[in-house]
């Protein structure tokens, strides 16, 4: 998979294989915290680690609804891209991420990783050492945090100051 | 802390405003690269400076990357949270 500026304003994302594919259809389910109170924990800290109830309670009441409206329209964002990027088995595929639309996946991809990783109550060690040999879900959540990080790594890229764009 | 690095800001109109800290702690899943650019995004830090305090995240768990008023501190904190950083706010007294 490579992701390359091709004019000013957008990146291709290509060589998407058919099980990367798979993978990157799953993001708004992954990102979904719903079920797990670990994930759910995860993507709305406190923003003063249980030291001020007080502005604990407030935060809940109003900044982490509009959290939450940011982090549902970034994943709806990566639905609308993936929408154009059909999937067949044996053959690449690609996807234009519009530069406006690289922080909505920079968010929906680490809310996915972070998601994940609660869920399925992942290490530190357990994500930086080589994942078992199993078809654990543990196992499989490792993997596809891994990718969704492999990703926001070539966006990061792509976007960066360092990035050239070139025409075809 | 020797090396630890802390961001001051004044403003005239937060003077009264009791000083806080921003506080970024480490998460194992975010990825480096990811958090510097966080920095930069939300404080205009240069890469070099996003670049320190997320090494100092990374290998002492913690960085202030942001001392000032409250308010605005608090805007931080959120502006952080959007970006689903560890962040928090410490009363500096």
């Amino acid at each position: 998979m490579r992701a390359r500026l091709t004019d000013a304003d957008t990146i291709e994302v290509s060589g998407i294989g058919f099980l990367e594919g798979a993978i990157l259809w799953r993001l708004a389910a992954a990102a979904d915290p719903t079920g797990s109170k670990a994930a759910q924990e995860r993507l709305a800290s406190s923003p003063t680690a249980g030291a001020e109830p007080g502005l604990d309670e407030d935060w809940k009441e109003h900044v982490l609804p509009e959290l939450q409206t940011l982090f549902a329209s970034a994943v709806e964002i990566v639905r609308f891209d993936l929408v154009g990027t059909w999937l067949s088995p044996g053959a690449d595929a690609s996807m234009r991420v519009p530069l406006a639309h690289v922080e909505a996946w920079l968010i929906a991809l680490n809310q996915a990783r972070l998601a994940l990783a609660a869920r399925h109550h992942l290490t530190e060690a357990a994500m930086t050492h080589r994942p078992p040999d199993d078809l654990q879900p543990a196992t499989l959540a490792r993997l596809f945090v891994d990718f969704f990080g492999g990703l926001q790594q070539l966006l990061i890229d792509a976007s960066g100051p360092d990035s050239e764009s070139s025409e075809d | 802390m020797s090396g630890t690095l802390v961001e001051q800001e004044t403003e005239t109109e937060e003077t009264l405003d009791v000083p806080c800290n921003v506080v970024v702690h480490n998460d194992p899943v975010n990825l480096m690269t990811y958090v510097s650019q966080v920095f930069q995004k939300v404080f205009g830090y240069s890469r070099e400076r996003a670049e320190k305090h997320m090494l100092e995240v990374h290998r002492h768990g913690r960085s202030i990357v942001w001392t000032g008023g409250r308010e605005r501190a608090e805007l931080y904190v959120q502006q952080l949270h959007g970006w689903l950083l560890l962040a928090t706010i410490e009363s500096t007294t």
